[in-house]
This record gives C-alpha cells, sequence and structure tokens, in this order.
C-alpha cells in the first residue's frame, strides 16, 4: 500500500493542476473545441484560460489552432496522441489508487 | 374543400404541400438554434464514429422502431399509441442512461404512457388516437412533448455548466 500512496506523489503535475485536469478531461470526450466552450464548461476567465492552455501546448498535450469562423476569430483545441495518453493514463493510475485505498488494512502497516 | 386545411381541393391536394414547411421550418430552424449554441456555448467537435458506436446503433435503433411504430399506428387502429410507447421508452432510456439527473425526462416518459394509454379507458370514444384530427393529433402532440422536451434540456443544459463552472484557477 506504501507504494500506492507513493504512487500519488509520482502524478503528472501537468496533468493534476484542477483547471488543467478539467480542461484535459473535457477534450478527451470530444474531437475539439473552442475556447469559448471550454470557458463555459470551466468558468475560467479568458486570461487564466489562456495560461493554462499554453501550459498544455508547450507539454505537448494539446493542439491550438487559430481560425476565423466567418469574420469572427475562432480557436480550436485538441488533444495531441500524447495529451490523450497522458489522461488515459492519469485517471487509471487514480482508479489504481482508489482499489489499493479500499483493499487498505491498516494492519499491513504494521505488519510492514 | 380539404376537409383538414380548408382549402379548395383541385387537382393537386394542398395538404401534400405541408410537407415543403414540414422540412424547411425544421431545417431553418435547427440552422438558427445551432448558431445560437455556438455563439452563447461555443462550438465542440464530437468524437469519430467508431468511439460512440453504441450511440449510433442506440439511434438508429431507435429511429427504426419510430418507423415501425407509426406504421403500426398508421394501419392497425391499436387501443393504444405504439409511436408514443417509442417515444416513452426513449426518454426513459435517456434518463435512465444520464445517471437519472435529469427528472424531466422521467415526467416526459411518463405522460407519453399515459397519453399512449389513455384510450384504453375510452378516451377518446373511437377507442384510438390515430384518426383524431384526420390523423394529425399524434404527431402534433408528439412534437409538442418533443419541443416541450427540447426546451427542458436547454435549461438542464444550461444549469449544469452553471454548476460544472466551480474550478478553481
Amino acid at each position: 500500500m506504501t507504494e500506492a500512496f507513493e504512487a500519488l506523489a509520482s502524478l503528472d503535475k501537468i496533468v493534476h493542476e484542477p483547471a488543467r485536469l478539467a480542461l484535459l478531461t473535457a477534450l478527451s470526450a470530444c474531437r475539439s473545441a473552442d475556447f469559448l466552450s471550454l470557458q463555459r464548461l470551466t468558468g475560467l476567465t479568458k486570461g487564466n484560460l489562456s495560461t493554462h492552455l499554453s501550459r498544455l501546448e508547450e507539454a505537448g498535450l494539446i493542439e491550438i489552432e487559430k481560425q476565423f469562423v466567418g469574420k469572427k476569430p475562432n480557436t480550436l483545441l485538441r488533444l495531441t496522441h500524447q495529451g490523450r495518453i497522458a489522461i488515459e493514463r492519469y485517471w487509471q493510475q487514480l482508479e489504481s489508487l482508489h482499489q489499493a485505498a479500499q483493499q487498505w488494512q491498516p494492519e499491513d502497516q504494521d505488519k510492514a | 374543400m380539404n376537409p383538414i386545411l380548408g382549402l379548395p381541393q383541385g387537382r393537386l391536394d394542398y395538404q401534400c404541400l405541408l410537407v415543403v414547411p414540414g422540412i424547411v421550418v425544421p431545417w431553418g430552424l435547427s440552422r438558427l438554434i445551432g448558431n445560437y449554441y455556438d455563439r452563447t456555448l461555443g462550438r465542440v467537435e464530437r468524437l469519430p464514429l467508431q468511439s460512440r458506436l453504441t450511440e449510433w446503433l442506440t439511434g438508429t435503433g431507435f429511429l427504426i422502431a419510430a418507423i415501425i411504430g407509426w406504421v403500426v399506428d398508421s394501419l392497425q387502429r391499436l387501443p393504444v399509441s405504439v409511436s408514443g410507447l417509442i417515444m416513452a421508452g426513449a426518454y426513459f432510456a435517456q434518463w435512465w442512461r444520464t445517471g437519472r439527473l435529469f427528472p424531466h425526462k422521467a415526467l416526459l416518459a411518463a405522460l407519453l404512457v399515459g397519453l399512449s394509454l389513455l384510450p384504453l379507458t375510452g378516451v377518446p370514444a373511437d377507442g384510438h388516437w390515430y384518426d383524431l384530427f384526420g390523423g394529425f393529433v399524434v404527431p402534433i402532440t408528439l412534437g409538442i412533448i418533443l419541443s416541450i422536451g427540447s426546451v427542458l434540456d436547454h435549461i438542464a443544459l444550461v444549469r449544469n455548466l452553471q454548476d460544472l463552472s466551480t474550478v478553481e484557477p
């Protein structure tokens, strides 16, 4: 069980941050989403959202595509292959931790 | 005279022309509503088909069932509305699959079951819905209930987005 708790520390910090986790989880459920939809979904301000998206882009987890819809600029976001793997691995890690925590008995620690 | 529309009935049956607004109006409305959602809620592109095969199969299955229900309703004059029951089943399935979070779907399903089974109680007197008002009562009633369901879906969507918007920066 100690290993499971240690695994908590090894979670990807880029993904683990709540706002970025929300963004990656939302993007994992679709092919792409625009800036406005992510802003509505997460409730982040434009500035905060831009900062988090830049961090995710720098980490290679998302792609940012700027385009025009009619005459209006539109920012389209999608997960990269690496990003999709990262978010799936993150949820698998949490699931493993959850299962390990459910099976954990205080005596296990005493024996160890 | 056309008994339903009150229009003169000549070589061209004016009732057939209802197909035109029946296609154009929903198409125009769907474009307007789609643009409204894009402007206010943003644009989301769905996952490729292979990632949502179950959803596609469910939708296609419902469409086939709805067509069969409609044919049975129009041919058999049963004391229940089969298309109403199929739509009730679709609402109930949506309510169940979405984690029983949207009570309006369950309420609409119950309402549709009630309306579909009402002829069993002798209302209307003919014992079935289909012939009432020249066969228009079933599509109009189903259309009204679908519209109410869509408005309630929209309200639930906006409320859920507000509830979700709690992520701290």
